[in-house]
């Protein structure tokens, strides 16, 4: 016969006490209509915010009486909608970043406000005041926008070219300069996609299809599938927006490989009833990445320690492609095929 | 057998002289089983020998004539018998019936017999009293006993693996009956294998053993089971509401003077049928079936042991493990769906199929070729099985009018380790007269790896198999040990060994010289000093930071790289005190080269990325150790037990985390256990350690990593990760856990005697950290992250455990 009791034990706050340094973010896209672009931060303590608010804005109040409001069974009367902007605490704004190539060209790239993430979250409506606890007769909701900054080529100058060496240079004062480099990979060609052998351009879900893409080019690449507007809506099953199917785990391949192309996938099972024959714009994108970001992204860390029971990440800092502090800087460069898929 | 006749003849002409030799065995009257460490001496002389672990002694060099012997030991009367010398040498099977102790009557112990006559430093054996004396966890166990001892640490209280003296677990040699036990543990470590109603010793050797002992560079452990009853069949039970064991044992019955005996042990535990039971609801299934809690493990083990006595000089053992622990689950499910065109069922299903455990055999035979030399040759057999086996399966089928379609997609994933252990190995001991004892022998190990992991994909259109991981290797230890024991005076005793070892993967000799000396200061105070060289050509595939091992992948050393080794430096002061209170203070130094740790895993591989698949690649490592410690201990007695203390350093190199403190490093470790018979039939015992915590890996503060999502909508976002500091440079808190137990003994049921027992483990309730747990600190009102907490994760709490031992 057995019996338990566990001494008991409370969560304790952190500090830290570390020599800080620079936390960079580098890409150089390829893509028409992608920017490149640094993001700098520099690295936290454990007793620090890691996000502040930069501004808070009062936008409307929802009466439920006389608008249009989207929740208001839950809150009574009415709410208020309020916009609040973040931006993260380790946020430099004032270094000095630029990129330069073998030929003696050099970007600066200046820093930029930018939004980025808009997310709506639901907040508490009691709050504590000189000890005392107050519930709010209306409920606030808020516009969570968290702003991401970034360092961008504002000249209109930097295009750059697949194949060719980047380098990267930060000064940040406070800080050890960052320098990188980076070679930019080459520009893929998606061919096109087929369904029993034949070539198609409305993929029909639920059967396996293959993927071609030309082989004159190498390097490493990664496919992807999205179905546009998948989660549309909201998520009942029974809208007729809900959509099922065709998903599929990315993949990695190497382009000049002959013996992957064409590469069969076999997409997420649906098993939804559906009514009336249904599609939706399917995306198909095969992107090329230079070995940094291989690194980086897809082997991704091969840590000093690791346990199963650290329930977070641990490292002591990745630099991929980068000197001087953690981060990377890497490129990629991508082709499509937008295409339609059906549940018929 | 050419080879034993040879060296027979050589022998009895050495021996040809007019002295004669009385020799025989020294067992216990009422069950046969052996006794060690016996004084046997001659009366009105100094003139004697001890027994050694079977029971076995000899006084040689003796003036025929009438002569007196006696034979003492503790807890037995005192034993005289008259023999008459000639020139036939005398062998006597002598019985000793067990006395209780009488007050403050000195007699011989073992512990004496054991500090005057033991060179090696380092060694200490536990019987069954002692091995049950601390209090355990639901049942007494071998290897937490021995983690009260000097010198062995632990990583955590679910853990009865046995880190000696800067050596991790894999480097120690676990053996039953002298075969070798690869992963000697249940329930990923918390319980050892060994039951311990089976066993009769446990031999342990922290450091400094000698040259008969090979292939490890860390401790030898030889657990000796019972030889059973020789003279009635008798028998034990142990109920608990989570296991069960049993132990039945007797006499063979004779045959042509051929007589023996026999023991059988088993035990299982019924977790899983307990929770089946109780059928504790979880949800329900598609289909509106309940879903009940599961759990699906349970281990058993049995051993055998049998001991035949073919002639006076010839007995063969046969000894048997058996061991499993299983985990065994899976779950299914079926969904229909229609619509006006198809009908679509989608089955799917899960399972977990994970059997690991061991399996021994070994045959013995003991050959009294000479009272003075004894041959033992010893085949044995070992394997160890790790197998874990996940599958996942979905299988759709389209009904349409005309036809039906079937997708379906079957994964498996398995991942195994066997290893297969033949040893043969043979061991002559030469005791060349009163003063000198020559030991030497061979070794052929053959160890069968098949590490491996094994994909298997199928659908509906192709089929693929993929190995990412097969290492299948044959490693062949070819070992020959010589070793000579010298009295070179009353108080001066020499070791000299040397081991040599041919390892087949590397066709290269690998010598490990060996030294012991003791010197008596005075009857009471000796001096030791070994040092010795030590190979392993084994070593294991385990993450070297993980808190819980709950399996060994083990492998040879490869081809390209060196044997393992270890150099060994211990030097000891002992005194045994008049009253029989030994104690013991020891300095060693250990050095580690070759040392492989697993690079290691990463975890976020995505399909067709690179995988740094780890089993097989590792850091080379050095290491070093040094300690100091210290035992107190008393063996006989009403109160009994020891206290121990150990001071300790370990650092091992590898090139990313340069010199660091391995996981289980503790400084300082007290342990004390103590046993108290308050009356004939209740007895008290009590367990404390207090240890410097163990070493972790600190977190620094917060770097930004990113995510990817290249889809139409392509965005990078950042996440916050932890930066950690140099490895192993903090510690936990200190360690502290009191245990303690009380057993009523003579109870009757029926006519069936019992022992009742309880036991509280960490009775002070004393917060031990296994680990921390962390998290982001959240506002509630703005929902900002402020920073970072952690909370720690307890090692056992305090744990009542009540349970009745049945003996017929």
């Amino acid at each position: 016969m057995h019996g338990c009791s566990f001494p008991t034990n409370e969560w304790i706050e952190l500090e830290s006490d570390y020599d800080h340094v620079l936390n960079v973010f580098g890409l150089v896209n390829l893509d028409s209509g992608y920017p490149s672009y640094i993001g700098l931060y520099r690295t936290t303590n454990l007793d620090e915010k890691s996000q502040n608010l930069v501004e808070i804005d009062t936008l409307y109040y929802c009466d439920c009486s006389n608008d249009e409001c989207w929740d208001c069974g839950e809150v009574g009367d009415g709410y208020w909608v309020i916009d609040s902007i973040y931006e993260p605490a380790a946020l430099i704004k004032d270094a000095s970043v630029s990129i330069s190539d073998d030929e003696g060209n050099v970007y600066l790239f200046s820093f930029v406000d930018k939004i980025t993430f808009v997310d709506t979250i639901y907040f508490d409506t009691t709050f504590v005041t000189y000890g005392t606890t107050v519930s709010w007769d209306t409920t606030i909701y808020d516009t969570n926008n968290y702003r991401i900054n970034y360092y961008v080529d504002t000249t209109g100058l930097f295009i750059p070219e697949p194949g060719v060496k980047y380098n990267l240079s930060i000064t940040a004062p406070g800080f050890n300069d960052v320098v990188g480099s980076v070679v930019t990979p080459v520009l893929p060609n998606l061919d096109s996609l087929s369904q029993k052998g034949v070539s198609v351009d409305t993929v029909v879900v639920n059967e396996p299809f293959t993927i071609h893409w030309r082989e004159e080019n190498e390097g490493t690449a990664m496919i992807t599938g999205e179905v546009i507007d998948r989660y549309y809506s909201n998520s009942d099953s029974t809208s007729d927006d809900w959509w099922c199917g065709g998903y599929f785990d990315p993949f990695i391949i190497d382009l000049g490989n002959s013996s992957q192309n064409p590469y069969s996938v076999q997409s997420e099972f649906c098993d939804q009833t559906f009514e009336e024959p249904t599609s939706k714009d399917y995306y198909i994108r095969l992107i090329s990445m230079d070995d940094n970001y291989y690194e980086y992204f897809i082997t991704g860390e091969q840590g000093e320690y690791s346990n199963a029971v650290l329930n977070y990440p641990t490292t002591k800092g990745r630099s991929v492609g980068i000197d001087g502090g953690f981060g990377f800087f890497g490129s990629i460069a991508s082709d499509g095929l937008l295409l339609k898929i059906s549940n018929r | 057998m050419y080879f034993f006749k040879i060296t027979f003849l050589f022998f009895t002409f050495l021996f040809a002289q007019n002295t004669s030799s009385i020799s025989g065995f020294v067992r216990d009257s009422t069950n046969g089983e052996p006794i060690s460490y016996a004084n046997v001496f001659i009366s009105k002389t100094t003139i004697g020998s001890a027994t050694n672990r079977d029971g076995y002694f000899i006084i040689s060099g003796l003036e025929h004539g009438k002569r007196e012997i006696n034979v003492t030991m503790i807890g037995y009367a005192v034993h005289k018998e008259f023999v008459n010398l000639s020139e036939e040498s005398i062998r006597l099977d002598i019985r000793l019936k067990e006395q209780a102790i009488e007050g403050s009557e000195v007699v011989v112990t073992a512990e004496r017999q054991k500090f005057e006559r033991s060179i090696e430093s380092s060694q200490i054996s536990l019987d069954i009293r002692e091995i049950n004396s601390a209090p355990a966890f639901i049942e007494p166990d071998v290897f937490r006993t021995l983690q009260m001892l000097p010198g062995v640490q632990t990583t955590s209280d679910f853990s009865s693996a046995l880190y000696v003296r800067g050596s991790t677990p894999d480097q120690n040699l676990i053996m039953l009956d002298g075969i070798a036990v690869y992963n000697p543990y249940h329930l990923g470590g918390i319980f050892s294998t060994f039951n311990t109603d089976a066993i009769k010793e446990a031999d342990f050797h922290a450091g400094g053993f000698p040259a008969r002992y090979g292939g490890r560079m860390g401790a030898i452990l030889n657990v000796i089971n019972r030889e059973g009853n020789t003279t009635k069949t008798t028998g034990m039970a142990n109920i608990s509401l989570i296991s069960s064991k049993a132990l039945i044992e007797g006499p063979l019955p004779k045959w042509r003077g051929i007589k023996g005996s026999w023991m059988i042990s088993g035990r299982r535990t019924y977790f899983d049928t307990v929770i089946d039971a109780l059928k504790i609801p979880l949800g329900q299934n598609s289909d509106g079936s309940n879903i009940y809690f599961e759990f699906p493990y349970y281990f058993y083990d049995y051993q055998l042991k049998f001991n035949i006595d073919i002639d006076k000089d010839h007995r063969l053992t046969y000894s048997r493990f058996y061991g499993d622990d299983i985990l065994n689950w899976s779950w299914d499910d079926v969904q229909r769906t229609s619509n006006s065109n198809v009908n679509v069922k989608s089955e799917s299903g899960f399972r977990i199929d994970w059997p690991w455990g061991n399996h021994t055999n070994g045959l013995t035979w003991r050959w009294i070729i000479s009272p003075e030399l004894i041959a033992k040759t010893f085949i044995s057999n070992s394997r160890y099985r790790f197998d874990f086996d996940l599958g996942f399966e979905t299988r759709n089928t389209y009904e349409y009018e005309d036809s039906t379609q079937i997708f379906f997609t079957d994964i498996s994933y398995r991942i195994f380790d066997v290893i297969k252990d033949n040893t043969i190995e043979s061991e002559l001991t030469w005791k060349t007269s009163d003063t000198q004892e020559i030991t030497g022998g061979f070794q052929l190990k053959n160890v069968n790896f098949d590490l491996g992991i094994d994909i298997d994909i199928a659908t509906q259109d192709t089929s693929a198999n993929f190995t990412p991981l097969s290492l299948m290797n044959t490693t062949r230890e070819t070992a020959f040990f010589l070793q000579n024991k010298l009295n070179l005076s009353e108080k001066f005793k020499l070791q000299l060994g040397l081991r040599g070892t041919h390892y087949n993967l590397h066709s290269k000799l690998y010598f490990d010289p060996r030294l012991g000396m003791k010197y008596h200061y005075s009857k009471n105070v000796a001096l030791k000093l070994n040092w010795g060289i030590y190979h392993q050509f084994l070593t294991t595939a385990n993450n070297q930071d993980e808190n819980l091992r709950l399996v060994e992948l083990w492998l040879g050393i490869p081809k390209d790289k060196p044997a393992s080794v270890s150099q060994h430096i211990i030097s000891g002061l002992e005194y045994m005190s008049p009253s029989n209170i030994f104690y013991r203070l020891e300095l060693y130094q250990k050095r580690f080269d070759n040392l492989l740790t697993l690079k290691q895993e990463n975890p976020n591989t995505i399909d067709g990325g690179e995988s740094d698949s780890t089993i097989n690649e590792f850091w080379d490592t050095k290491g070093k150790s040094w300690g100091m410690e210290f035992l107190l201990k008393k063996s006989s007695g009403k109160f009994n037990g020891w206290l121990g203390y150990t001071y300790s350093q370990t650092e091992y190199f590898t090139e990313p985390s340069n010199w660091h403190y391995p996981n289980f490093d503790r400084t300082h470790t007290l342990n004390l256990v103590l046993n108290f018979e308050l009356t004939s039939d209740l007895e008290f015992s009590s367990a404390v350690t207090q240890s410097s915590g163990n070493p972790y890996t600190k977190i620094l503060g917060r770097v930004y990593d990113w995510e990817q999502n290249l889809n139409s909508n392509t965005y990078w976002y950042p996440y916050d990760s932890y930066i950690i500091g140099d490895k192993n440079t903090e510690r936990y808190d200190g360690y502290y856990r009191v245990d303690i137990g009380l057993t009523r003994k003579g109870g009757n049921l029926f006519g069936l005697q019992y022992d009742t027992y309880w036991q509280v483990m960490n009775v002070t309730k004393h917060l031990n950290i296994f680990s921390y747990a962390y998290r982001t600190k959240i506002d509630p009102l703005s929902g900002d992250q402020l920073g970072v907490e952690r909370r720690a994760i307890p090692m056992f709490p305090l744990i009542l455990t009540f349970g009745i031992k049945f003996e017929f």
